[in-house]
C-alpha cells in the first residue's frame, strides 16, 4: 500500500509535499473480475428459470413470486398461516421472516411497475418476459451489492497474484451462479451476509459478525450448517480470554455482549411477528414451516449419504421418522465433531474457514432433509479457502455444480449453461494455475488425485447424456450422480479434517 | 511465468477454450435477423443453381457478398443436409429449429478458427515486439505484449456480440485480415497479397483497407534495389527500380483469385447483377442505425439548421425531406445543406485519402518502419468509414482489430486505442439494443 500525502495547506517557507495519487491499481483486476461474474450471471439469465411452463405448480421462480403477492396482500399475522386466502399447500412461505421482508419490499416494488405481478389470486404462474427480466435483475442486483463484494474482498488481500485470475476464479463459482441465476433462486443474500460474517469475525470485528450471521440466518435457515462452527469459534476467543492472565472479566463481557447482539437481531426481525397475533401465534406457525419434521429423511436424489444408503437398505421400511430424525443428528454431530473441537481449542484462521467447510459438508451429507442445493453452503466456504487450498477449493466447487446436473440439466433445462459455466471455470482455474507458480500444485499425484475423484461422477452425467436410462429404472443416471458425488465429498469430508488437525497440507 | 512464445501458446489455447463456451452460452440468447439471412443464403447456394444465385429474390435478404463467402454457405449447406434439411428450403422463410440455431451458431464458432490461428501467428511472431520487449513486463503484469494482443483480438468484445449475439462471421474475415498484414509485416508480400485477395472476394467491405495496402505493396516491395540481372525498370526519380517480376506475381495472384471467384459467374453472364447486389448505391447515405462518421454531423447539423430556419421563419418545412431518422433505407434529401450523391462521398474519400496514400508512399523516416502498412490500412480504413456512402456501424470492427495490433507498440498507439476501443464498442450497442431485453426472455 502506497501512502498518500495530500498537498497540503503549504505555506511553509521551502516545505511543500508532493501530492500522490492514491493507488487505485489494486482495485482494477477487482473490478475486471466482478465484471466478468456479472456478465456470466447476466448471460445465463435468460435461460429457463425453475418451472417455467410448467403448470400447475411450476418451481421456485413462482414460489418467490408467490410470496411478493402474499406479503403484500396479506398483514404480516397471515402470512405463516393457512387460510382461505393463503393456500400453504402452493407454495406457503418457508423461509425466515427477513426473507419475508424481502418479498414484501420486492412485492412493493413490483406492484409500482405492473399490479397484475402480485395480485392476490390471479397472478398464480406470472412468467412474461417484462416479468422475468425485472426478476432476474432483482437476483442479479442482490447478488451484486451483497455478495461478489463480500467474495472480492475475501481474495484481495491474498498475496497470490495475479489477482486477476483468482477474483474471476472466486467469482465464477459455478454452482452459486447456476442455482441463483439459472434456477432462481436469493441464495447470494444469506450467503453474501454469511461469508461477511467470516471475515468479520476472522478481522475481530466480532459484534458486527454475529450480528450479520444471525441476519442471515434469518434469511434462509440453512444458514445453519455455518453456526456451530461460528458459535466454536466465538466461544475459544472468549477461552482464551479468560485463560489469558489479562482480563478474565473481558471474557465474560464479550460473552455477554455477543449474547445480547444475537438476542438483539432476533429480536428486531421477529418482533413484527410477534406483536401481529396474541400468544406469538403468528411467531409459531412461521417456527412449524421453518423446521417440518413431518418430511422424510431425505427427497429425491440427493449426494446425502442417507440416499446412498438408501439405494442397498431402504432406511425408510426399517426406522421411523423419528428415529431417523436423532440418528441423522447424532451423525451429524459425530461427523463434524473434529472440526468444531479444533475450533474451540485453537481458533484462528485457517481453523475457522476449514471447520466452517468440513461442519457444512458434515451437515449436508448427514442431516434429515438435506436439500441438493443445500451445496451451496459448502461451496461458499470453499470460496472463502481459496487463498489457503485453491486446488482443494476448486476441486470442490467443481463437483458440487456436478452434484446439481440431475436437478439442473434434467428438471430445469439447463445443461447447456451448466456445461458452459463449468467449461469456464475450469479454464479460469487452469490459467490461475498456470500464472501463479507459487499456488501450483506441488504434484502430478494431487491432480490425479481430485481428477479420480470428479471422474465417477463426470462418467455418469456423460452416460445419461448419450444412452437412455432403461425403462425398469428410470432414475438411474441422476442416482448414479448423486451416489458418486456423495463417496467424493466424503473424501473431501476427510481431507479437511485432516488438514484441521495438522496431519496433511493441502497445496 | 512463461516466457517464452510456445509457454504463450497454451494460454491462447486456454482462453480461446474458455472463449467457445463462452459463445455456446450465448448461442441461445437472440435471434436477429441476421441469422435469417445467412439461413436464407444457405438455402439459396443449397438448391439454386449457381447461375440464379444472385438473381434470386424470393426472400428480401438478397445474397449480396462476394462469391467466396457464396462458396463459403455453400460448403456450409452440405453439413447443414445432415443437421436439418428443413432450413435449406428457400421458401421456408424464418425457419428457426433448434437444430438450425445450434447448427448456424457451431458454425460462426468453428469459423472462429481462422482469428484463433491469427492470435497464434501473433504469439509466435519472432522479431517483432514480443521478442524486443518479453524481459520488460509492466508492472505485477504478465509479460510479452504479443500475449496481451492475442487476447485482446481473441476476447474483443465488439466481435463477440457482433458474431455470437447479433450473428455474423466477422471472425474469420478478421482472422484473415490480420493473417494478411502479418504477412506482409515480416515481408512475405506475396502470401498477404493472396490473404488480402481472398478477403476482398470473401467481403467487399475490406476495399476500405485496399488502396493503402496497393500502395504500400507498390513502393515498399516492388520498389527497390535489386541484384543486376533481376527484371527491372529503373526509375531514377525515387532512387530504385520498379521489379517487374514482384509486381507481375502480386497481379498474378490477385488476378487469379479473382478469377476463381468470378469465372463461374461470368460464364453465367451473371456479372452485371452480382455487382449491382454488391454495390448497391440506391441505398441512402446512412444505414437505418448511423455509423458515427462525418455525415452523422452533417445530417445533424442539416436537422439543426431546418428546425433554426423554420423557427426563424426563413424555411417552411417540407414534408419527406431531412427525413433521416425514419429507420429505413432510402434515398433522400437534406433540408438545408446541399444532398449528398455518391460521387460526393467518393471524391470526399479520395481527398482525404490523398496525405495517407503520400505518407505511405514516402514515409518521415524514409524507410518503412514496422508498423506502417497497419498503420496505414487503419487509416485508410477509417477514412471511408468517415466519408464513404451508407456504411454500417459493423464498419468499426474493420478499425478495432487494426487498433489493436498496434496498441502496444508505442506509448502513442496505446493513448489512441485505450481512447478509441471503448468508443468504438460503445458504438455498437444500437445493434443490440432493439427490445434486447423483451427479445431475450420470451
Amino acid at each position: 500500500q502506497q501512502q498518500q500525502s495530500k498537498s497540503s495547506n503549504s505555506l511553509k517557507a521551502g516545505c511543500t509535499r508532493r501530492y500522490m495519487a492514491p493507488n487505485w491499481q489494486p482495485l482494477l483486476p477487482l473490478l475486471s473480475a466482478l465484471c466478468l461474474g456479472l456478465a456470466l450471471r447476466a448471460a445465463v439469465a435468460p435461460y429457463p428459470h425453475s418451472g417455467q411452463s410448467r403448470p400447475p405448480m411450476f418451481g421456485d421462480y413462482e414460489a418467490q413470486r408467490h410470496w411478493q403477492e402474499v406479503t403484500t396482500a396479506l398483514p404480516v399475522s397471515e402470512w405463516y398461516i393457512n387460510s382461505s386466502r393463503n393456500d400453504l399447500l402452493y407454495w406457503g412461505l418457508d423461509y425466515p421472516p427477513l426473507s419475508a421482508y424481502h418479498s414484501l419490499a420486492l412485492g412493493y416494488r413490483a406492484a409500482a411497475i405492473n399490479a397484475s405481478w402480485v395480485a392476490l389470486g390471479s397472478s398464480r404462474g406470472e412468467q412474461s418476459p417484462p416479468h422475468k427480466l425485472w426478476m432476474r435483475g432483482t437476483v442479479l442486483t442482490s447478488d451484486l451489492f451483497i455478495h461478489l463484494p463480500v467474495l472480492l474482498a475475501s481474495v484481495a488481500y491474498s498475496p497470490v497474484s495475479p489477482l486477476l485470475l483468482l477474483s474471476a476464479v472466486a467469482m465464477l463459482s459455478p454452482s452459486q451462479l447456476l442455482v441463483d441465476h439459472g434456477h432462481f433462486q436469493y441464495n447470494c443474500i444469506s450467503l453474501g451476509l454469511a461469508a461477511a460474517a467470516h471475515l468479520l469475525v476472522l478481522r475481530r470485528r466480532r459484534l458486527l459478525g454475529t450480528c450479520l450471521f444471525c441476519l442471515a440466518l434469518n434469511y434462509k435457515q440453512m444458514a445453519l450448517y455455518h453456526s456451530l462452527p461460528l458459535f466454536c469459534h466465538l466461544l475459544g476467543d472468549c477461552c482464551n480470554l479468560l485463560l489469558s492472565a489479562a482480563a478474565p472479566w473481558r471474557a465474560v463481557r464479550l460473552l455477554c455482549s455477543l449474547a445480547a447482539v444475537v438476542l438483539a437481531t432476533f429480536l428486531l426481525v421477529w418482533s413484527p411477528l410477534l406483536a401481529a397475533a396474541p400468544n406469538g401465534r403468528a411467531a409459531l406457525a412461521a417456527l412449524q414451516r421453518l423446521f417440518p419434521i413431518g418430511r422424510g429423511l431425505f427427497e429425491d436424489h440427493v449426494a446425502n449419504v442417507w440416499c446412498t444408503i438408501n439405494v442397498v437398505v431402504k432406511l425408510k421400511t426399517i426406522i421411523s421418522q423419528g428415529a431417523a430424525a436423532a440418528v441423522a443428528a447424532v451423525a451429524t454431530l459425530a461427523a463434524c465433531a473434529p472440526a468444531l473441537v479444533r475450533c474451540l481449542y485453537r481458533p484462528g484462521r485457517s481453523a475457522l474457514l476449514f471447520a466452517s467447510f468440513a461442519a457444512s459438508l458434515a451437515f449436508f451429507l448427514f442431516s434429515y432433509q438435506a436439500h441438493e442445493k443445500s451445496i451451496l453452503l459448502p461451496a461458499m466456504s470453499a470460496v472463502l479457502l481459496l487463498p489457503e487450498a485453491p486446488l482443494f477449493a476448486c476441486s470442490f466447487q467443481l463437483l458440487a455444480a456436478i452434484s446439481m446436473w440431475p436437478l439442473l440439466a434434467y428438471k430445469d433445462g439447463l445443461a447447456l449453461p451448466t456445461v458452459c459455466c463449468a467449461g469456464v471455470f475450469v479454464i479460469a482455474v487452469g490459467l490461475l494455475f498456470r500464472w501463479s507458480p507459487s499456488i501450483r500444485p506441488a504434484s502430478r499425484l494431487v491432480v490425479a488425485l481430485h481428477a479420480c475423484l470428479h471422474a465417477p461422477a463426470l462418467a455418469a452425467v456423460l452416460a445419461g447424456a448419450v444412452l437412455p436410462a432403461p425403462a425398469s429404472l428410470p432414475y438411474l443416471y441422476s442416482l448414479l450422480v448423486s451416489v458418486s458425488c456423495c463417496a467424493a465429498f466424503c473424501v473431501f469430508l476427510l481431507l479437511a479434517h485432516l488438514r484441521l488437525w495438522r496431519l496433511i497440507d493441502l497445496a | 511465468m512463461a516466457k517464452n512464445a510456445s509457454g504463450f501458446h497454451t494460454d491462447v489455447i486456454l482462453v480461446a477454450a474458455g472463449l467457445t463456451f463462452l459463445k455456446l452460452l450465448f448461442s441461445q440468447l437472440y435471434y436477429s435477423t441476421d441469422f435469417e439471412v445467412h439461413r436464407n443464403w444457405l438455402a439459396i447456394t443449397h438448391s439454386l443453381p449457381l447461375s440464379k444465385w444472385y438473381s434470386e429474390n424470393t426472400s428480401q435478404w438478397t445474397l449480396d457478398y462476394p462469391p467466396y463467402f457464396a462458396y463459403f454457405e455453400w460448403s456450409l449447406s452440405q453439413l447443414a443436409a445432415l443437421v436439418d434439411p428443413g432450413m435449406l428450403n428457400v421458401s421456408n422463410l424464418n425457419y428457426a429449429s433448434g437444430a438450425t440455431v445450434m447448427f448456424q451458431r457451431v458454425s460462426v464458432i468453428v469459423s472462429d478458427a481462422a482469428l484463433f490461428a491469427a492470435c497464434l501467428a501473433i504469439v509466435s511472431d519472432v522479431g517483432g515486439a514480443a521478442s524486443k520487449s518479453a524481459t520488460r513486463g509492466g508492472r505485477g503484469g504478465v509479460g510479452a505484449p504479443a500475449l496481451w494482443t492475442a487476447l485482446l483480438l481473441l476476447c474483443n468484445f465488439g466481435l463477440l456480440i457482433v458474431d455470437h449475439i447479433h450473428f455474423q462471421y466477422n471472425g474469420m474475415l478478421t482472422g484473415l485480415l490480420i493473417g494478411s498484414l502479418l504477412c506482409i509485416r515480416r515481408g512475405q508480400a506475396k502470401a498477404g497479397a493472396l490473404l488480402f485477395a481472398a478477403l476482398l472476394n470473401f467481403k467487399h467491405i475490406y476495399l476500405y483497407c485496399a488502396p493503402a495496402l496497393f500502395v504500400y505493396l507498390l513502393r515498399h516491395y516492388c520498389i527497390g534495389r535489386f541484384s543486376t540481372g533481376h527484371l527491372a525498370v529503373k526509375l531514377p526519380a525515387i532512387g530504385g527500380s520498379l521489379s517487374v517480376a514482384r509486381l507481375a506475381s502480386l497481379g498474378g495472384i490477385v488476378l487469379a483469385v479473382l478469377a476463381t471467384s468470378l469465372a463461374p459467374f461470368a460464364y453465367h453472364s451473371q456479372i452485371p447483377q452480382l455487382l449491382s447486389r454488391l454495390f448497391p448505391f440506391k441505398r441512402g447515405l446512412c444505414h437505418a442505425y448511423w455509423a458515427p462518421n462525418f455525415w452523422t454531423l452533417y445530417n445533424c447539423l442539416d436537422k439543426l439548421l431546418e428546425i433554426v430556419g423554420c423557427r426563424l421563419g426563413l424555411l417552411t418545412k417540407q414534408p419527406g425531406v431531412g427525413v433521416m431518422t425514419g429507420g429505413l433505407v432510402e434515398e433522400f434529401e437534406h433540408a438545408v445543406l446541399p444532398s449528398i450523391r455518391p460521387v460526393h462521398t467518393f471524391l470526399l474519400t479520395a481527398l482525404f485519402l490523398l496525405p495517407i496514400l503520400y505518407r505511405t508512399w514516402s514515409p518521415v523516416s524514409g524507410k518503412p518502419s514496422r508498423t506502417l502498412c497497419i498503420e496505414s490500412a487503419v487509416l485508410c480504413a477509417w477514412t471511408a468509414y468517415n466519408f464513404g456512402w451508407h456504411v454500417h456501424e459493423k464498419a468499426i470492427l474493420l478499425i478495432i482489430p487494426l487498433l489493436i495490433l498496434l496498441m502496444f507498440e508505442s506509448e502513442f498507439h496505446a493513448r489512441l486505442a485505450l481512447l478509441v476501443l471503448p468508443i468504438g464498442h460503445f458504438s455498437l450497442f444500437p445493434l443490440l439494443f432493439t427490445s434486447y431485453g423483451m427479445r431475450v426472455f420470451s
